[in-house]
């Protein structure tokens, strides 16, 4: 591919260099509502 | 602070039996990444090398002459036109040709005509295809590492991934959608550019902000 002129510069990190996106937790479950007993 | 996004940047590749390579040197794009190497020894991209991943900054226009293959568009789309265009006259002009001949009975110089015609289109048929260019798509890559932008808008960087491919006009989509999903990308059409560039400012930032970020 042709070129022209002098180029700009950046860095950007390496992909190795990303942080790494960690894991997304499971949910912790909601415990359900203990019931009361219901006498007998 | 959240890390730069990469520089988002528009390329094109040669359709191969074995799946993408690059339209100049025709190295091989297995997978959606790639890292330049030099044969020379030194780390891609260096200042006295044309070593690098190759891109342009924009989504690229038909006739683009900083693309090899999209260059030569307008012209293959043209040759494809006209071809069409002679078969269909030739087709028209045997008919309109041989109805009275055979009208007449005169079948000998009927099928004279028709033997001529067909050899003649058939030639033409032939001559395109000898001289055909292989299927090429577009392409969106995020550029990353050492990234150099040049005045004419081309970009020469060490990595790049490929985020989407790009259906040319002429080509085929189920081609299209065959090389995307053994790459794993999402495939858009020629003239879905705005629903690309959404999808692509998620992923990379054009060289201006991405330049500006970075100063």
């Amino acid at each position: 591919m042709k070129t022209v002129g002098d180029p700009e510069e950046i860095r950007i990190p390496r992909e190795d260099e990303r942080p790494t996106v960690l894991p997304v937790e499971a949910p912790v479950p909601v415990p359900e509502p203990e019931t009361e007993p219901v006498p007998g | 602070m959240a890390a730069p996004l990469p520089v988002l940047g528009f390329r094109e590749w040669v359709v191969a039996r074995g799946g993408l390579v690059s339209s100049i040197r025709g190295d091989p794009w297995p997978t959606a990444f790639a890292e330049a190497t030099c044969e020379v020894g030194h780390p891609a991209p260096a200042d006295d090398c044309r070593c690098g991943i190759y891109a342009i900054e924009g989504w690229p226009r038909l006739g683009d002459d900083r693309l090899y293959e999209e260059a030569a568009a307008p012209m293959r789309l043209l040759a494809q036109a006209l071809l069409g265009g002679v078969v269909v006259a030739g087709i028209a002009a045997l008919l309109a040709m041989d109805q009275p001949l055979v009208a007449r009975g005169s079948w000998l110089p009927a099928f004279v005509i028709g033997v001529a015609m067909a050899l003649g289109l058939a030639g033409v048929v032939a001559a395109d295809l000898a001289i055909m260019r292989p299927a090429y798509v577009l392409g969106a890559v995020l550029l990353s590492g050492r990234v150099l932008r040049y005045q004419n808008g081309v970009l020469r960087a060490e990595q790049a991934r490929i985020a989407c491919l790009v259906r040319p006009i002429g080509v085929r989509r189920r081609l299209a959608a065959s090389l995307a999903g053994r790459l794993g990308v999402p495939v858009f059409h020629w003239y879905e550019r705005d629903r690309a560039m959404r999808y692509l400012s998620e992923h990379g930032d054009p060289w201006a902000r991405a330049a500006a970020d970075a100063r």
